[in-house]
């Protein structure tokens, strides 16, 4: 037997594998570079006489769900930073960017008012539907 | 073993050996249930991610066919699943190889021209696993 890291929508096969473990960690790297593939990509178990499949798809996202010991190595060695050392930062700390003097402290001020100013608008026409709901369905029926 | 086997074991391992299309038949998984020129998209087209140290460029530029119809249907496990017969065209520039497990090929070639190859359209129904010819 081997292992097919592949997607499942197109039948695409990335990788012929010996063993499950790399055909997993194949599949969980793709999924990690790539979030939204991670219900597409993963591994299936083939016959090496006919091709055909032995067991169940499994994606890459079960595999981590699983806490799979090859998707929890990839893991691990990507927060070690030894895969995907180009991946960025998810989050940005835009304050403590501006503290450290980076980024354009004063168009990020005038953003930051724009956002206020735009939800002082939002709360007033949330004050108002307030207003009306706590009058009831009175105030608008018309009158006959 | 033959002079011709020789040769081959001495590749090293990786090696492609792609052939120029022919018109034989492969059958190619389809998205939905109608073929589409999107579904003859390799995973270079397709912005699939490219992770260096598992899959050659060679393989990511290229799409999997098979040259079995229930093989093609029945390796994503996932039903109905469809699936289109292409004749490889001649004299358009594709090639192909063969690739990875039994029955499977890699194809290269424009995704219009292996659309334009579509013959026959194949469905697999589960739980019957029954192959039907609906086009």
């Amino acid at each position: 037997m081997s292992y097919y890291a592949l997607y499942r929508s197109t039948a695409d096969v990335v990788g012929h594998h010996d063993d499950r473990a790399s055909a997993a960690r194949q599949a969980v790297r793709i999924a990690l570079a790539a979030p939204d593939l991670s219900l597409d990509v993963g591994i299936v178990e083939i016959d090496d006489e006919g091709g055909g499949p032995v067991g169940s798809f499994v994606a890459a996202s079960d595999l981590l769900a699983a806490e799979d010991a090859a998707a929890m190595e990839v893991i691990a060695a990507s927060k070690a930073g030894e895969d995907f050392p180009d991946v960025p930062e998810l989050t940005v700390d835009l304050e403590a960017r501006v503290a450290a003097g980076g980024g354009n402290p004063e168009s990020t001020a005038a953003r930051m008012a724009e956002a206020k100013e735009a939800v002082a608008g939002l709360e007033a026409v949330l004050n108002q539907l307030r207003v009306a709901l706590v009058a009831g369905p009175e105030s608008n029926r018309p009158s006959s | 073993m033959s002079d011709q086997d020789t040769v081959i074991d001495d590749l090293p391992p990786g090696t492609v050996v792609a052939i120029p299309a022919d018109g034989r038949p492969l059958f190619r998984k389809l998205i939905g249930r109608d073929p589409a020129k999107n579904d003859f998209k390799g995973d270079q087209a397709r912005g699939r991610p490219f992770v260096p140290e598992d899959e050659a460029w060679i393989e990511h530029t290229g799409l999997s066919l098979y040259d079995d119809a229930m093989l093609a249907a029945r390796i994503g496990v996932k039903y109905p699943a469809y699936v289109a017969e292409v004749r490889l065209p001649e004299g358009a520039g594709c090639s192909f190889a063969k690739t990875a497990g039994p029955g499977h090929h890699t194809i290269w070639g424009r995704p219009d021209d292996l659309f334009d190859g579509v013959v026959a359209l194949y469905r697999l129904e589960a739980p019957s696993l029954a192959l039907e010819r609906v086009a």
